[in-house]
């Protein structure tokens, strides 16, 4: 977790440094609405600071202890090809639900996730129509909350 | 008084009683079903509650959560696999009890213990709720102020077992949560000109995409490497021998070993952040200093399972203490439940007697109503909610997705809210792999407005800092408790297994 820490601490210390000169001035109104009232723009200083500060402190406190060698990855490359694929699959879900609605997104999600889980396939055909079926008739149709 | 009995009738309303049943039924299934959780069931569920009456809402996800605890031991005592991280401990006397054919005996004391546990910790709410938010009546923004400053470094210390991550995480919620126009100066903050983030990041979607579908990423991940092997112990078949009954005897045996619990979950439910794990894993280390047989536990010894199921239920009721009394919530379930009470136009903290006192006694009604519905429905349901035992939780959990993507859509009515409640999904995964604490980050961003309208209040009201610290003195020594807790999480080291730092996984 050392080196994780330390790469996410000094990714963190960027980017919030980034926030601080350039996103909070051009993207937070400044100025409070009366005297004494502190701008809108004060808690997000804080809470970036507050963040950097964190991650500054989390790198020091690595920096200060010796490397023991026993220092496995958090994210194996294996973590990367899942949350790859996972993330393609929500992604592909969501625009196909924007475009063709609420079924076809619902099918495509329930189907790409159990065929990562290795379901069987009629497992996974039966889940893909059955369950947004059933949510759709709940939702839409029995209580009455338009899907998409 | 009439406010009372106005709040007793509306909780025994046949509508509000098949709610809080349908709410502990399904709190049941989903705890029994390993890889669901109370707190994802009730972040998926509080959509749902937009069409019912405050008191029948809440009630419902009160349900839902205690019924979850108690579900969390069937799994736990019949495949040795917990259902809820608090439940974690019970499959160590559950599960061999179970193996040695007293599978039942098990499940009714863990039912038993779960509802003394309900009905102590509800008691002590019920007794103390009204006096404590008298007295915080009488807290100015200065005090309040206080209280979150202390709550923020309590949290950010004890949770996650690594002070600069529980900061971060707090930091970064806290951040989240001023994108959106200024309440003060209707000024942007963050919106990047889209419009839809005006009103801000939806928070039921924030705690749906962090709770729910980041915990079910990081499960099918498990499925994922190892080729999609179900890991479950053996399974335990529910029917025992001829001495499968628990006997009021043995029930009596265990009482000291109940009441320990209650009142160490009704303690640990109380103090923010800290959940049902910290009190289950209390009650069962106190429980084994105080027996005459410690070696005994772990082999199938009754008062475990009654010590650690009373606990973890008893924080249910007491953890509403913070949020009644302060509107501050202690955990993801209780910030859940702030998302539904203001989802029905009700603001919690102590105003919330003088402002809605039916809904508040309905909803004391209605938490007491549950406890004998979780008694009824454990104990008759329990051959039906263990078969779904059965099914291969890679199955449920793939399942679950969509719950949580219709759940998101119905809370913000576009797919505005899905697609926040997506990436912030991603973010939870990262967060639990990366051992970030992602409950304090859902307390910030919680917290965070009201943190800062306390913060501009006090900096409006009170321009003498002097002044300040002297006429409003539980200020200054707030922040210097806080301040002390920072300081103790700063020297400590990271302890990513400890029981606080699981603490931080759950509720």
């Amino acid at each position: 977790m050392r080196r994780a820490d330390l790469l996410i601490a000094a990714v963190f210390v960027v980017l919030g440094l980034v926030t601080i000169v350039a996103v909070v001035p051009r993207y937070v109104v400044q100025g409070g609405t009366a005297d004494g009232d502190l701008s809108p723009a004060f808690m997000p200083y804080v809470a970036t600071v507050l963040a950097t500060a964190a991650m500054l402190l989390l790198a020091l406190g690595h920096l200060r202890t010796r490397n023991d060698g026993a220092d496995a990855a958090p994210l194996p490359a294996r973590s990367g090809l899942f949350i790859g694929v996972a993330t393609a699959v929500l992604a592909a879900a969501f625009v196909l639900m924007e475009a063709f609605g609420y079924l076809a997104g619902a099918a495509t999600l329930v189907a790409g996730f159990l065929l990562i889980v290795r379901a069987r396939l009629p497992v996974v055909l039966a889940a893909a129509v059955a369950l947004p079926l059933a949510l759709w008739l709940l939702f839409d149709k029995l209580l009455d909350f338009p899907l998409p | 008084m009439d406010v009372i009995l106005a709040g007793i009738a509306g909780a025994l309303d046949p509508v509000n009683i098949g709610f809080v049943a349908l709410g502990v039924s399904l709190g049941i299934l989903v705890g029994a079903i390993p890889g669901l959780s109370a707190p994802m069931a009730i972040a998926i569920a509080v959509p749902l509650t937009y069409t019912l009456s405050p008191v029948s809402a809440i009630a419902f996800l009160l349900g839902v959560h205690k019924g979850g605890e108690y579900g969390g031991a069937i799994s736990s005592i019949l495949i040795n696999t917990p259902g809820e991280v608090s439940s974690a401990l019970t499959a160590l006397d559950g599960y061999p009890l179970a193996r040695k054919g007293h599978p039942r005996k098990a499940l009714m004391m863990s039912l038993y213990a779960s509802v003394a546990g309900d009905v102590f910790a509800d008691s002590v709410l019920i007794l103390s709720a009204a006096p404590l938010a008298l007295l915080a009546l009488r807290m100015g923004p200065a005090e309040l102020l206080g209280v979150l400053i202390f709550s923020f470094a309590f949290i950010a210390s004890l949770l996650g077992g690594s002070l600069p991550k529980g900061l971060f995480a707090l930091a970064l919620g806290m951040l989240l949560a001023t994108v959106g126009l200024d309440v003060e100066t209707g000024g942007d903050r963050f919106t990047f000109g889209v419009l839809d983030l005006q009103d801000g990041l939806p928070l039921v979607s924030v705690a749906i995409g962090v709770l729910a579908l980041g915990e079910v990423l990081v499960q099918m991940e498990r499925y994922f490497l190892s080729g999609g092997a179900d890991t479950e112990g053996e399974r335990v078949p529910l029917r025992g021998g001829k001495d499968d009954r628990l006997t009021f005897r043995e029930l009596r045996g265990c009482a000291r070993a109940i009441l320990r619990g209650a009142l160490i979950g009704t303690g640990v439910g109380a103090l923010p952040g800290l959940g049902a794990s910290v009190a289950a894993f209390l009650a069962y280390g106190a429980e084994r200093r105080a027996s005459k047989t410690p070696e005994l536990f772990g082999t199938g010894k009754l008062e475990g399972i009654a010590a650690i199921e009373s606990a973890n239920n008893a924080v249910i009721g007491s953890s509403l203490i913070p949020l009644l009394t302060l509107g501050v919530p202690g955990s993801a379930t209780a910030a859940l439940i702030v998302g539904a009470f203001l989802i029905h136009g009700i603001t919690p903290g102590p105003f919330v007697f003088r402002e809605h006192p039916a809904v508040i006694y309905g909803l004391f009604a209605s938490l007491m109503l549950a406890n004998l519905l979780n008694l009824v429905i454990g104990n008759v349901g329990l051959r039906f909610f263990a078969m779904f035992l059965a099914i291969p939780r890679r199955i449920i959990v793939a399942c679950t997705a969509l719950l949580c993507v219709t759940g998101a859509y119905v809370s913000a009515g576009s797919m505005f809210g899905v697609g926040v409640m997506l990436i912030f999904a991603v973010v939870g995964y990262f967060m639990r792999k990366l051992q970030f604490p992602f409950i304090v980050f859902l307390i910030g961003f919680i917290l965070g407005p009201m943190f800062e309208r306390s913060l501009r209040t006090t900096v409006i009201l009170f321009d003498d800092p002097w002044r300040l610290a002297i006429g409003h003195p539980l200020l200054p020594v707030l922040a210097a408790l806080g301040g002390y807790f920072a300081w103790r999480g700063l020297r400590a080291k990271a302890r990513p297994d400890s029981v606080l730092a699981r603490a931080g996984e759950e509720e």
